[in-house]
């Protein structure tokens, strides 16, 4: 650091000011989408506050025409960039810029859900979509953190506005029951992980991402980086529920907005994993054969998080409770690609194949989320005897919602399959073949509680009676939109080498 | 390194054994023990008690303390800013001192939002009974009040 006062008149220290704020200067015009994101935070809130409350929806526009955007300076400025930002606070790459519009396609389609849901109606919304984006916008640090200190502002930046998301709907008791326990255990989380990230700070003595990895790289063996580091993981594995840091996230599903659900569920995890690779990535990836035993402890979290998050949904009865549970047990499948973390192969690194199951993940989780939304529009509600017959009551959306069951089971056609693969592949070709047999195990269980849902929908006896004017649910818009996740759904199944050409040249800048 | 903390340890297990010893033995054996009513309840600058301490506060001190809290913490990123700044210009800069004065006044700017919210709100409104200082009614900028009731006519719970 520059000791401010003296800039003025030590030149050499002037000079490293100077330098700095050339730094800054020659970051900014890169850094065109975050601001364009906080712009429109800004504008958002300033209109909300002079429209009428019954025109607020509309304000969902400025918030699509934002995140829209973004995603095309992203596209046309950063998509080829590989460099630091900010004298190293952020770092732009290609991961980053891939993330990016990863978490802008998620954060359109929870916006345009938002727009649809039932207990969003008469509702101030441009204030929603103002906290939505700062979120999102933390999120976008979080993916292309580069310093220590860019965690913390990334993780809170992301926590913060959820905390007050889940509870939008303030009079529903379920969901202020959520919101608090959500606060309660998100700030233990993020306390033990800002305590772990001091701990390396203190170690290091630089709060710099390349720094920090050349110090762990050199003591992989060390007692304090292990401690320090996992106290660090603790703040990843909250943001990205995975055991032992699951318990909010059955609850907080449940209780929150549907479009929150699906929010957390899709953006905030893909946020926390881009997170946990960075962190890896500067740990592990340099270190080869002595960074065994960490792999072996990211082996043990993926095989505790799926089998925890599979056995938990069995019994579920509420639709939004089991998608919990399956985004829990998804969060596992994610971290056994993890293992492939150091691995030399370009195609079958940790990140690429985390990279391409995130967007099957995001389409299938997506899509199942819109298909809760309608039904719940349609019925009010939200357990399983609401989808009861729906194959009979709206085929399409039964039709839709068999789709993306069968991807989140990884049945090919589908992109839950090809993400699936190449999950079960990298940790095969990293030598975790026990943790591969664990995953094959459990996608065995999951069938279990998907193929239930089909079932229900397909075979029960509808709870109306088919004579019944309400019979026939008509979802309208919502089932095209649920349609448009199908076709993504299947055209990354299909299609592999399509977002494969594309996650196969992610590559990670540090420094 | 570690021997450094050993010391910290000794001291610490010193600090707490010096407070067990004068407070929880020293002090207990040497006190005369007369018992009063008035000995148990809680303290409050001598005077006598009023009322339960298990009260609720009014929502509207925690809204003050945060806005409090984030014009505070702009007036304490202003203060090392404006120290460079001075720096910056004496240094000559070239083109330099505008472009750290157009940053200040975007993250002045960004506030002012804030600011504005809460001002329209009527979140800075202190003397209303409970339910319109939630409205935000009357808050100086003609016809919010109206608005602001059609925003909190309760919407229908979920079922």
């Amino acid at each position: 650091m520059i000791p401010l006062a003296e800039s003025a008149t030590d030149p050499s220290l002037a000079h490293a000011f100077e330098r700095s704020l050339e730094g800054i200067r020659e970051s900014v015009a890169l850094f065109l989408p975050e601001a364009v994101l906080t712009g429109a935070i800004c504008l958002l809130i300033v209109l909300d506050l002079l429209m009428p409350k019954r025109q607020s929806r509309f304000l969902m526009f400025v918030a699509l025409a934002a995140v829209v955007g973004a995603g095309a300076l992203i596209f046309f400025m950063r998509s080829t960039i590989n460099q630091p930002l900010f004298n190293g606070l952020i770092v732009i790459d290609t991961f980053a810029s891939f993330l990016h519009i990863v978490l802008l396609l998620g954060a359109a389609i929870v916006i345009a859900l938002s727009y649809v849901y039932r207990d969003f109606e008469n509702r101030r919304m441009g204030e929603y979509y103002a906290i939505m984006l700062a979120s999102l916008l933390g999120m976008f640090l979080m993916a292309s953190a580069n310093d220590l200190l860019m965690f913390v502002i990334g993780v809170e930046l992301v926590s913060i506005p959820s905390y007050i998301l889940v509870v939008y709907t303030k009079e529903d008791r379920a969901a202020t029951e959520a919101g608090l326990k959500y606060v309660l255990y998100g700030s233990f989380a993020s306390g033990v992980m800002i305590y772990g990230l001091s701990l390396l700070y203190g170690l290091t003595g630089s709060t710099n991402l390349a720094d920090v990895s050349r110090f762990i790289v050199g003591n992989l063996d060390s007692f304090t980086v292990a401690v320090a580091s996992l106290m660090a993981f603790a703040g990843f594995a909250f943001k990205i529920s995975a055991v032992p840091f699951h318990w909010w996230a059955p609850d907080v599903y449940q209780g929150a907005p549907t479009p929150i659900t699906a929010f957390l569920a899709v953006a905030s995890k893909a946020a926390g994993f881009a997170l946990l690779i960075r962190f890896l990535d500067a740990a592990v990836a340099g270190a080869g054969e002595s960074a065994f035993h960490w792999l072996n402890a990211i082996a043990v979290f993926a095989a505790l998080t799926m089998t925890v998050g599979n056995l938990a949904a069995l019994w579920q009865e509420n639709m939004k409770r089991l998608l919990a549970y399956s985004s829990i047990a998804h969060a596992g499948y994610m971290l056994m690609g993890l293992v492939a973390i150091g691995s030399s192969s370009a195609a079958m690194g940790g990140h690429q194949v985390v990279a391409f199951y995130l967007v099957a993940y995001l389409f299938m989780t997506l899509g199942a989320f819109v298909c809760v939304v309608a039904v719940y529009n349609l019925t009010g509600v939200e357990s399983m005897s609401g989808y009861r017959g729906l194959g009979r009551r709206s085929p399409m959306l039964a039709f839709s919602m068999t789709i993306f069951l069968v991807s989140l089971i990884g049945l090919p056609p589908t992109a839950g399959f090809a993400g699936k693969f190449q999950l079960f592949a990298a940790a095969i070709n990293s030598g975790y073949l026990w943790l591969a047999v664990i995953g094959g195990i459990n996608t065995a269980i999951s069938c279990y509680y998907y193929l239930r849902v089909m079932k229900v929908m397909y075979l029960d006896e509808p709870a109306v009676e088919p004579s019944s004017p309400a019979f026939v649910l008509d979802a309208q818009g919502l089932r095209w939109f649920a349609g448009v996740l199908v076709a993504a759904v299947l055209l990354v199944g299909i299609m592999v080498d399509l977002v494969a050409r594309v996650t196969q040249h992610l590559i990670i800048v540090t420094g | 390194m570690y021997f450094d903390f050993a010391n910290v340890l000794v001291f610490l297990l010193f600090g707490i054994a010096f407070v067990i010893l004068n407070v929880a033995v020293l002090s207990r054996l040497m006190r005369p023990t007369i018992r009063q009513p008035d000995k148990d309840t809680a303290y409050e600058c001598g005077e006598p008690v009023i009322g339960s301490s298990w009260v609720r506060y009014d929502m509207r001190f925690y809204t003050v303390a945060l806005i409090f809290i984030v014009f505070d913490v702009e007036v304490a990123f202003l203060y090392p800013w404006a120290l460079v700044f001075k720096g910056l210009k004496n240094a000559g800069a070239p083109g330099g001192g505008m472009f750290v004065f157009i940053e200040m006044l975007v993250f002045v700017a960004i506030l002012v939002v804030g600011f504005l919210y809460v001002w329209v709100r009527g979140d800075l409104e202190w003397v209303k009974s409970m339910p319109e200082s939630q409205s935000g009614q009357g808050s100086g900028s003609g016809g919010t009040g109206e608005r602001a009731k059609q925003r909190d006519a309760a919407p229908t719970a979920r079922s």
